[in-house]
């Protein structure tokens, strides 16, 4: 859920044909990412998303007083970028694990390559492929 | 004639290799043994037992085995062959790479790649083939009082692994569009810049050498040393991970488990005893492994020294089609700044092929201004400028698990590397013609003109997490020396705890190399190697 919720922020449509994070099932893959870790990064994981949506940690923060999913869609921007640029190494330590895992999955879903013509893997012309 | 597709979890190709001279990955060995071919805790002996298949312990196989001694080799990663490079990120990254290519230091401000698979790195690297500097050899005789490993020393290995691995200059007319902005914007700011040298044979220049060479045209070690030590007689074990050695007298136990491919679940254990062992796992895992196992750490060096070779990138965008995840990944650098004032520092700066998540990952911001970088993806040029380590702190300790801890601080000095080999890149890169340069800040850091890089990059964060870093270059946790109290290992590569126990890998560099280093690794090994034929008595009776 706060995955999905931080990918729809992360990752935007800026033109009709770019594909949204959710047709490309980024939560669900990351989900599965996670699963196979090391067990010891789920855990480091799970506690991260705890805090990220903790309403008592967005208040000691930034004064803000709800949780990152309950936010608006530009206060979710905002509290984003918060994390990216804090002065507290944890936080921006974080919010590069949330990015890294989102684009990764993203990115390397192949309904996303040509928004930004990527041509993908190639073949030697007339020895196969589509 | 190239051209391009699009499919999901298939590898497009129907031909296995043109270079039919090159070594075929999909040769049926009984010898490789893979979890689906053993059905019970495996006990096996050996005369030599090589932990780790990438360029140390792929090399030491090939030698040993060929003057006729046992060898077995395990290998914690899978064995994959061409069919199964389908030049995905998401495939490649899963399969042939150390945590998915999510491995970093332990505040996650640098991710260190490195291979996961029957070959090690080699099965993934750029193909970039140096020989160690004159001037770092000498500083490890002069600080280190390493002994018989000048250049002069070394230049017949180095000879020997070149011939093999058919390493050869890259020629001129071979240089990609990325490539060229090194070579171009060096040569119109005067700067020395020159072409790499590679190890390959027929390359298509595909551009994917990192996810796995799918034509089989890149002799790394997989291909090529691994091979030949089987066909001389050695066993490989993939998915086997060695967890602990033991001394029993003058002999050794190397116990461990055998994992499933997918899950990396154990399946069964294995034991293997041999006389002489060779610690080969990487600057990561080998130091981690003689600190579970409690042996050669008199010094209290096992995992200090780490050094990293902390690279950053810039991306130009250019009026023209770049496509930098085609072509030959990395076929130039530009070395004016390493070692300049012979003083043993600098940088260097090489290009690097960009697919969509590398890049996604590593370009800043998010949201829209995320998304208007990423449209112009192939307009982008690419360079990463990579700093030879001076007063960086870094270690790799054993956590509560026994998996690598790894801890690295850049220091003052190797920062303002770092940005100046930053501000040379753009320089660079606005000289080949790029309209604008980014940098790898999280916070959109963008110079629109020569004129403004200075002032850009003084007022730009170099905080931890401020800038993406990554490392690709792990070296130096079993250092080499020849004073027990302050070196792991000796000038042969032995520790001076332990007879018999041997550490060829990145681990032994007493410093950062300033430069790729795969042939450094591999003409140690060729070294270390023919020590232990030439003195084999001395361990096996």
């Amino acid at each position: 859920m706060i995955v999905k919720a931080v990918a729809a922020r992360l990752i935007r449509k800026v033109l009709p044909t770019d594909p949204d994070p959710n047709e490309t099932e980024v939560a669900l893959r990351a989900d599965k990412f996670l699963t196979d870790a090391d067990r010891e990064i789920q855990r480091q994981f799970h506690q991260l998303l705890t805090v990220f949506n903790s309403p008592i940690f967005a208040f000691l923060f930034d004064l803000r007083f709800s949780s990152f999913l309950d936010m608006k869609p530009a206060d979710q921007d905002s509290y984003l970028r918060d994390w990216m640029t804090s002065i507290i190494p944890f936080r921006r330590t974080a919010f590069q694990a949330l990015k890294r895992l989102c684009m990764i999955m993203y990115y390397t879903d192949d309904r996303t390559w040509e928004s930004i013509r990527y041509k993908g893997p190639f073949v030697l012309a007339g020895r196969g492929g589509d | 004639m190239l051209n391009h597709t699009q499919r999901k979890s298939q590898n497009p190709f129907t031909i296995k290799s043109l270079n039919q001279e090159a070594f075929q990955s999909d040769w049926e060995n009984p010898l490789i043994l893979q979890p689906s071919n053993i059905d019970h805790d495996v006990r096996d002996f050996a005369d030599v037992c090589i932990i780790g298949s990438g360029c140390g312990g792929a090399v030491c196989a090939k030698e040993i085995a060929e003057a006729g001694h046992k060898v077995i080799i395990v290998e914690e990663g899978g064995y994959y062959t061409s069919k199964d490079f389908t030049m995905r990120e998401d495939d490649a990254y899963a399969n042939l790479y150390k945590d998915r290519a999510s491995q970093t230091t332990d505040d996650l401000s640098i991710t260190i790649l490195q291979g996961r698979c029957v070959g090690g790195s080699s099965t993934v690297n750029w193909t970039t083939s140096l020989r160690t500097p004159e001037w770092v050899l000498a500083e490890w005789a002069q600080t280190f009082g390493v002994q018989r490993l000048s250049r002069s020393d070394l230049d017949p290995y180095f000879e020997k692994v070149e011939r093999y691995l058919n390493i050869h200059v890259v020629p001129d007319h071979d240089h990609n569009p990325n490539n060229r902005i090194i070579l171009e914007g060096s040569r119109k700011l005067g700067y020395r810049a020159q072409p790499t040298s590679r190890n390959e044979k027929g390359c298509l220049k595909c551009g994917f050498c990192g996810l796995g060479c799918p034509f089989d045209v890149k002799l790394s070690v997989n291909l090529t040393y691994v091979p030949d030590a089987l066909r001389h007689g050695a066993t490989l074990y993939a998915n086997a991970r060695a967890e602990i050695i033991e001394l029993k007298g003058k002999t050794k136990v190397v116990r461990g488990s055998i994992l499933d491919n997918q899950s990396n679940r154990v399946v069964h254990k294995f034991e293997i005893t041999a006389p002489i062992v060779i610690v080969a796992a990487s600057a990561i895992n080998s130091p981690v492994l003689l600190l579970r196992s409690n042996l050669a750490n008199s010094s209290g060096q096992v995992g200090k020294n780490l050094t990293l070779h902390p690279s950053t990138a810039v991306f130009g965008l250019f009026e023209e089609i770049i496509d930098p995840a085609y072509g030959i990944p990395q076929s130039a650098m530009c070395d004016e700044f390493l070692n300049r004032d012979g003083d043993g520092t600098g940088f260097w700066i090489e290009a690097v092929p960009v697919q969509p998540a590398l890049a996604a990952i590593s370009l800043p911001e998010f949201g829209e201004t995320h998304r208007q970088l990423m449209r112009v993806f192939p307009h982008i040029g690419a360079s990463i400028i990579l700093v030879k380590d001076t007063d960086s702190e870094g270690e790799v300790k054993a956590n509560q698990h026994g998996r690598p801890l790894i801890s690295f601080n850049l220091g003052r000095r190797d920062i303002e590397t770092l940005k100046h080999g930053i501000k040379v890149a753009a320089q660079i890169h606005f000289a080949a013609g790029s309209k604008e340069v980014t940098t790898l800040h999280v916070k959109k850091t963008t110079i629109r003109s020569p004129a403004e890089i200075d002032r850009v990059l003084d007022g730009a964060n170099f905080d931890t997490n401020s800038i993406v870093i990554y490392s690709a270059h792990p070296l130096g946790t079993c250092r080499m020396g020849e004073n027990p109290k302050s070196a792991v290992v000796n000038s042969d590569s032995e520790t001076h705890d332990v007879q018999g126990l041997f550490v060829c890998d990145g681990s032994v560099t007493p410093t950062s190399l300033g430069v790729n280093p795969q042939v450094t690794i591999m003409g140690i090994a060729t070294k270390t190697a023919e020590y232990i034929n030439k003195n084999f008595s001395h361990w096996v009776r």
